[in-house]
């Protein structure tokens, strides 16, 4: 038998040893019982680490948001400068938003959709979230997991026979059995936006997104961690808790409804989300019937070429476009038609310098940005820098 | 993000602190920020480095997290299991606690965050070799602390060790 590999187990677990070593470990695990079960107590190790419950005092994060703000505000005051623009608070209230949001469980109102976990693999789905079961009083109770410290025979021999790096993707019964999204980003990298599905904890989405019961599709007991059935919860659960998310986000951030709803926006900020509405963006201006597609692309050109030569016609063509964004949503030039809305709010602010107007072009703005399918947001901060200067 | 750094720091109100001071550093880095870049994984290592650099810090002085903060159990789980839950969870936290603080950022940043062994490198400051030995250290650690709990995997990692 080759020399024990305990030193180099570790980094195997976690895919990072290079193809020859990690090739020489697998070779030596094979034929190592002592070695096979250090690597599955290192699995078990991590698994106990992640399940371990983070608890945060009652109703926390209800006031972290003002808190941050004042400590924001009073960090500019005592550096004397002008801090940044206004606008930015809703850019950061959108930020804050999609940091927090997805680690709020969505079932905190429906204890009873899910039974007590009961399956070792279950207690994973706790992680983070039970300081906010723990907040909740209704909210399901959560549990500690030392039953998947154990492992069987036949999860050693899996997990032997596993390559480094896998074990967490390839083996829904191993010991370090995760419930993964199907279309998650590969753990560790990217991790993504916070709006979208943080790869971070595979056990995380599947536990945030746990649905109330009239949403929860008839999912087999005893648990709704099926990675697909997971998955598919996402958009739906954060589409729906989202608005009073972004309603008290906004209200601690003094933002306007239409930066809420740009909030509410970058909230629904999802991978899979994000790839329908591009499809559903695309899909009916190829199917629209042609008179009506002719028809707005008529009004889109029609807009495109008016010019505005008062302040009035600049109003007007700003409030056209607006209309054109709002009656086609779904239309891929919507994007442009929202971007051209904060370009002439610019223009009207600068020359009336009225904070009405500024207010309405801070508005536009970051309901722009907040959005989770703006394409220009670059464009649109330069305009709004461009006019704070 | 305050998970994480109460992962590291241990104690509530520093976790809290943690937490607020990098949304603090976010907004003070917002104007250069690229919105193309996913803002969650920024800001995480943002609040990683301050826990670190916290618990570093020669005035950073650990306690005990309180008592009671863990979480409620479940209504008719087995009473026996109940009790080595809560021993397992006790031996677990004190484990962490006692870990090297630069140990424990780095065990919470791979497992729990499961940030690369170079992205941790890169937002601890320290090589990647660095970051590798700690982890196997810190992992031995806690293996060593829960082996009662590990069941036949503990039994035979003990006879082999």
């Amino acid at each position: 038998m080759s020399v024990h590999v305990s030193d180099r187990l570790s980094a195997y677990l976690d895919g990072e040893l290079s193809v020859v070593d990690a090739g020489g470990v697998r070779q030596h695990l094979a034929s190592c019982d002592a070695c096979s079960a250090e690597l599955l107590e290192l699995a078990a190790v991590d698994r106990a680490v992640r399940g371990l419950p983070v608890t945060a005092p009652d109703r926390y994060f209800d006031t972290f948001a003002p808190r941050v703000r004042t400590r924001i505000e009073s960090s500019g005051r005592a550096r004397g400068g002008r801090g940044l623009p206004r606008w930015t608070w809703a850019l950061a209230a959108a930020l804050l938003l999609a940091v927090i949001l997805p680690r709020i469980p969505w079932d905190r109102a429906a204890p009873a959709a899910r039974p007590a976990a009961s399956h070792p693999a279950d207690k994973d789905d706790h992680l983070e979230t039970d300081s906010f079961a723990r907040a909740q009083p209704s909210a399901a109770p959560a549990t500690f997991p030392p039953a998947p410290l154990v492992v069987g025979r036949d999860e050693e021999e899996s997990l032997r026979r596993q390559g480094p790096g896998r074990l967490d993707e390839k083996q829904p019964s191993s010991i370090v059995d995760q419930p993964k999204a199907e279309a998650a980003p590969s753990p560790g990298k990217a991790r993504g936006q916070y709006a979208e599905p943080p790869p971070k904890a595979a056990a995380l989405s599947t536990a945030e997104t746990r649905v109330a019961p009239e949403q929860q599709p008839q999912a087999p007991a005893p648990s709704a961690r099926t990675p697909a059935a997971g998955a598919s919860y996402t958009g739906a659960a954060a589409a729906n808790a989202a608005p009073a998310e972004a309603e008290k986000l906004s209200a601690d951030f003094g933002l306007g409804d239409e930066a809420a709803a740009g909030v509410e926006g970058a909230v629904a900020e999802e991978p899979r989300a994000k790839e329908q509405l591009e499809k559903k963006a695309e899909r009916p201006a190829r199917a629209q019937p042609g008179s009506v597609a002719a028809g707005r692309s008529g009004a889109l050109h029609s807009l495109d070429s008016r010019v505005a030569r008062s302040l009035e016609e600049r109003r007007a063509l700003r409030e056209a476009w607006r209309k054109f964004a709002r009656d086609h949503p779904e239309d891929p030039r919507a994007d442009e038609a929202r971007v051209r809305v904060v370009a002439l709010g610019a223009e009207i602010a600068r020359e009336t310098s009225k904070s009405e107007d500024v207010a309405q072009l801070r508005a536009d703005g970051t309901a722009y940005l907040a959005r989770a399918d703006a394409r220009q947001k670059e464009r649109v901060k330069a305009l709004l820098v461009e006019f704070d200067r | 993000m305050y998970a994480t750094a109460l992962r590291v720091v241990r104690r509530h109100d520093l976790a809290d602190d943690v937490a607020q001071e990098a949304f603090l550093r976010a907004w003070q880095a917002l104007a250069s920020f690229d919105l193309a870049r996913p803002f969650g994984p920024w800001i995480c290592r943002i609040a990683a480095n301050l826990a670190v650099n916290h618990v570093r810090s020669p005035e950073a002085r650990e306690e005990e997290l309180p008592e009671g903060h863990a979480e409620q159990r479940a209504p008719g789980e087995d009473p026996l299991t109940r009790v080595l839950d809560r021993e397992a969870e006790g031996l677990l936290e004190r484990a962490l606690s006692s870990l090297p603080p630069d140990q424990r950022a780095v065990l919470t940043l791979r497992v729990v965050e499961e940030m690369s062994y170079r992205e941790i490198a890169e937002a601890l400051a320290v090589p990647t070799g660095t970051v590798m030995s700690r982890l196997a250290r810190a992992r031995a650690k806690i293996a060593e602390a829960l082996r009662p709990y590990l069941g036949s995997a503990g039994a035979q990692a003990g006879e082999g060790a």
